[in-house]
């Protein structure tokens, strides 16, 4: 009877410091998965969040195709009347991260009728993968209220991914994460080839300056592949890599430069990528379709 | 009672973690006035839980012709969180034990480099509690 009793009161303090923790809208599961090595200089290394890397914001990717590339195309994003077309979990969480690389194209161009739909099929994708408590319900508000200005958009949509991933990380749902990750950079590379092949430099380095961000990716997405679905991007995003590897890449270091008034460190390491023109139309061959397999079937 | 004992840690195992989720989430929230108006995160939520000398570490991309900062905090003191940049041999770029463990710092990359950023807890200042890291980018 003791012991009946000390269970239920730790079973009710479970629950209720669950609660506590749960409101603000937040998680109530730890953020943190650790895999120690030994190879630090000065301790055992830890994962962030289960895992290692980080990969470019498709907000930067816009901004600098703003600055380099051709100018706007309406018709490189997705579609987003196929957002209610997604099936699977993975799927979803694909477009979710595509569309919020479209929205930050739009935005920065400033397509403004576009924006809102784009924001409102984010917004139904997370609420049909139950995760709408990713998103704070007034950032959504601010963003509708900011519609046209370019700056504050941006600083949203940023807002937005930060959002997502900390409630994804701290939910401990990784899988779903690296697929948000993954359907951003799909489109960030998916813009990027399209300028390249009008000729820009700029945009071509910028595409062959994504081989390490491609094997993390295959990193992130390589603990969750028990679907037939991640299987197949796993074997697509290897292939892709095949032909980054063709890529040669060289890095000199060079003694980076300080100026600590302006608590600045000018980074002066020199890489230089040398990549064919059938090595980019290759890349840009297989972006195209992975991303036509997300948007082009149920 | 094993079983009971077995249930009672299993408790504590949750409630801690829900307990760092937050103290995470408050980190960050903190850390974040390190970002000026004039940077844009970039998106990306970097955190670890860290006891006495265990490093957290993390490989990203800073791309050509840009500027970054990158900001790394821990608690509510200033100077709780050494934090490395290096380059993907790892010579090292940055450390801000130059600088009084200043929580953010700012990077101009002439050209796009593969990095390997490193946060630690300072053992003066405590020996555990979550570790934040935010990059972001220049408008």
């Amino acid at each position: 009877m003791k012991g009946t009793s000390a269970y239920a009161a730790i079973v009710i303090l479970l629950l209720t410091l669950s609660s506590c923790a749960g409101e603000g809208g937040d998680s109530g599961a730890s953020t943190l998965a650790k895999t120690q090595e030994n190879n630090s200089p000065k301790g055992a290394i830890v994962n962030v969040d289960g895992q290692l890397f980080s990969i470019p914001s498709p907000i930067q990717t816009a901004m600098f195709i703003q600055k380099n590339g051709s100018g706007y195309n309406s018709s490189l994003v997705a579609p987003v009347e196929l957002a209610k077309d997604m099936t699977t979990s993975n799927r979803k969480a694909m477009a979710m991260g595509m569309y919020g690389a479209d929205l930050g194209y739009i935005s920065i161009f400033g397509d403004q009728d576009k924006a809102l739909p784009y924001m409102g099929a984010i917004r139904r994708l997370s609420e049909e993968m139950d995760i709408q408590a990713a998103f704070d319900e007034t950032l959504i508000e601010r963003f509708g209220d900011n519609i046209g200005v370019t700056d504050s958009m941006l600083v949203l949509i940023s807002e937005l991914y930060e959002s997502g991933d900390a409630y994804l990380k701290n939910n401990k749902r990784y899988d779903i994460a690296a697929m948000v990750l993954l359907g951003g950079w799909i489109e960030g590379l998916h813009f990027s080839c399209s300028e390249a092949a009008n000729g820009s430099e700029a945009m071509r380095r910028r595409v062959a300056e994504q081989k390490t961000s491609l094997e993390r990716l295959i990193k992130m997405l390589a603990p969750h592949d028990s679907s037939p679905s991640i299987d197949q991007l796993l074997a697509d995003l290897n292939s892709l890599k095949a032909d980054y590897e063709k890529i040669n890449s060289t890095y000199t270091y060079r003694k980076p430069e300080v100026n600590a008034g302006e608590q600045t460190t000018t980074l002066k390491g020199k890489v230089i990528h040398q990549m064919n023109a059938s090595t980019l139309t290759a890349i840009s061959e297989k972006i195209a379709k992975m991303r036509n397999d997300l948007i082009g079937s149920k | 009672m094993t079983e009971l004992k077995k249930l009672f840690t299993l408790c504590l195992i949750l409630v801690g973690s829900v307990q760092m989720s937050a103290q995470c989430d408050t980190i960050a929230s903190i850390c974040q006035q390190n970002i000026g108006s004039e940077f844009i995160s970039d998106g990306q939520a970097y955190r670890a839980f860290l006891t006495g000398e265990e490093v957290a570490e993390f490989r990203t991309t800073l791309f050509g012709d840009s500027k970054y900062r990158i900001a790394s905090c821990s608690g509510t003191e200033k100077g709780a969180i050494t934090f490395r940049v290096l380059d993907a041999k790892r010579n090292e770029l940055f450390t801000n034990e130059d600088y009084d463990r200043v929580s953010a710092w700012n990077f101009q990359v002439e050209n796009t480099i593969d990095c390997i950023i490193e946060a630690q807890l300072n053992p003066e200042v405590s020996d555990s509690g979550c570790g934040v890291v935010l990059i972001s980018f220049e408008r």
